[in-house]
């Protein structure tokens, strides 16, 4: 095989590799080929103000209320759980897509609570609405709209690190998270995920990550 | 809180790590572009820990990827062709259009060694010395690259097998050894093997649980030298699971081997 057919070779199986498709293509030369520029600079709405002729508080307020469910920790042991969101005091924003409004959003008042003590925390989360009334959520197979901010560790309660996997005081910056999952086209969880991550003391730039629990709503 | 760039909407929350690392091994293509030619590569000289290679341990998989091809501009040198074959351990390449001869034998006896050192368990807190050794795999033959002038690299079968004394590791993984021209490492030395968690369970914190159906793996994560150069100077020990559906990737740091010497 002569080095001109061996490349030949190589871009018929291009397609068909994974992680060799970039050494593969040409650059983009953006004197000949520019990319569009799109302003996706988000939109602070003032207090009623309407996005495409719709009224914000009303797209938040479907994704809104409280659940209770079971939250069932991965080391062992049941307990309730509570979770609440409401709209709180915080600004909406319209999120952009080349300059087009496709979203709105805001950061609701959102509560915690475990009948074990573990959670007990009030804090803000992030509620994101597509202009349709649907989730906009972060990623494609994200379907969830509402997300509960990250739990640092000084805000945990003294009876969260018993419940969790690893030892939290060998990690730097640990964080706890609760995603929620939302089927398709609905406003209100079905479950929850419970994550631990950190960077462990002894590893630089580690990124551990562990499921915690699991939550059950009713 | 507004925010400019190409996400249109900030999020207060803090990225969750973890999600979505993808821990693939990517084999990287050899330099085997012009730039890369060292005429009179002599196989002697390619013996040492120090100078020789790279330890590539992938999964066969990723050997079929074709991340091996990789565009040359060869136009001025169309002739030249395509020299790339197997051959036994103790076999010779020969470059037709310059008659030099490489000798496998000492480069791919170069790749073996052991090397010892102290694994610290990082969730527990305790130690235990670590050997690991590279052997090539004497039952499979190694792939040479190269052209009528150029010898561009090696891909040797291999194991790796790192054993601890306290007796929690004792894996044995089969790889690859991958070498450039010169002797470097190519690609990301990353070992994985599917693992029992019952087996670590002195080396896990009391209070982590798993799930039944969960898949986990053992992912160690070797350090070359400062030249990429062997001997291994370290290795990470994750616990990870891999895709299952719409799971996360879980992973747990679970210690760090820092290596002192070959013996």
């Amino acid at each position: 095989m002569s080095r001109r057919s061996g490349w030949l070779l190589g871009l018929t199986l291009a397609p068909l590799t994974q992680g060799c498709l970039t050494m593969l293509l040409p650059e983009n030369d953006p004197a000949t080929d520019p990319l569009p520029t799109c302003d996706n600079t988000p939109l602070m709405l003032a207090p009623g103000q309407a996005v495409e002729g719709q009224d914000p508080e009303a797209l938040f307020a479907r994704y809104l209320g409280s659940w209770s469910g079971t939250l069932t920790w991965m080391a062992g042991g049941e307990t309730t759980f509570e979770l609440g969101a409401s709209r709180g005091a915080q600004p909406a924003y319209a999120g952009l897509s080349c300059n087009v409004p496709t979203s709105v959003y805001t950061s609701p008042e959102m509560t915690v609570v475990t009948g074990d003590g573990a959670f007990d925390q009030t804090g803000l989360g992030h509620l994101s609405v597509g202009l349709d009334g649907g989730p906009r959520a972060g990623g494609e197979d994200d379907q969830s709209p509402l997300t509960p901010c990250g739990l640092p560790q000084r805000d945990w309660t003294s009876a969260l690190p018993a419940r969790l996997p690893v030892d939290s005081a060998r990690y730097t910056a640990p964080l706890l998270s609760i995603e929620l999952e939302y089927p398709p086209h609905a406003v209100a969880p079905v479950s929850a995920m419970v994550t631990f991550s950190g960077e462990h003391e002894a590893v630089p730039d580690s990124h551990d990550f562990l499921v915690v629990a699991t939550v059950a709503f009713e | 809180m507004p925010d400019s760039g190409a996400l249109s909407e900030p999020r207060c929350c803090p990225v969750t790590l973890g999600h979505g690392d993808c821990f693939e091994v990517y084999l990287v293509a050899p330099q085997i572009g012009p730039e890369a030619r060292r005429p009179g590569v002599d196989q002697g000289t390619q013996a040492s820990w120090a100078r020789l290679f790279a330890l590539a341990l992938v999964p066969g998989s990723i050997l079929a990827t074709g991340c091996l091809f990789s565009p040359d501009d060869s136009s001025e040198e169309a002739e030249c062709l395509d020299a790339t074959t197997e051959l036994p351990h103790d076999g010779t390449f020969e470059l037709e259009g310059t008659g030099q001869r490489i000798e496998l034998g000492p480069i791919v006896a170069g790749v073996e060694g052991r090397t010892s050192g102290v694994l610290e368990w990082s969730q527990v807190g305790r130690s235990t010395d670590v050997t690991l050794t590279i052997e090539a795999d004497a039952g499979e033959r190694v792939t040479v690259f190269g052209d009528c002038d150029t010898y561009r690299g090696i891909d040797i079968p291999a194991h790796l097998e790192l054993t601890s004394a306290d007796g929690v590791l004792a894996d044995r993984f089969g790889g690859h050894v991958s070498l450039d021209e010169a002797g470097r490492v190519i690609g990301s030395p990353v070992l994985d093997v599917p693992i029992v968690v019952s087996q670590l369970q002195s080396v896990l914190p009391a209070g982590f649980g798993t799930t039944p159906d969960t898949d986990w793996h053992l992912r160690i994560t070797p350090e070359l030298g400062p030249e990429e150069e062997l001997p291994f100077v370290a290795a990470t020990i994750v616990l990870t699971t891999g895709w299952t559906g719409s799971d996360p990737v879980q992973s747990v740091t679970l210690g760090v081997a820092t290596f002192g010497g070959t013996r």
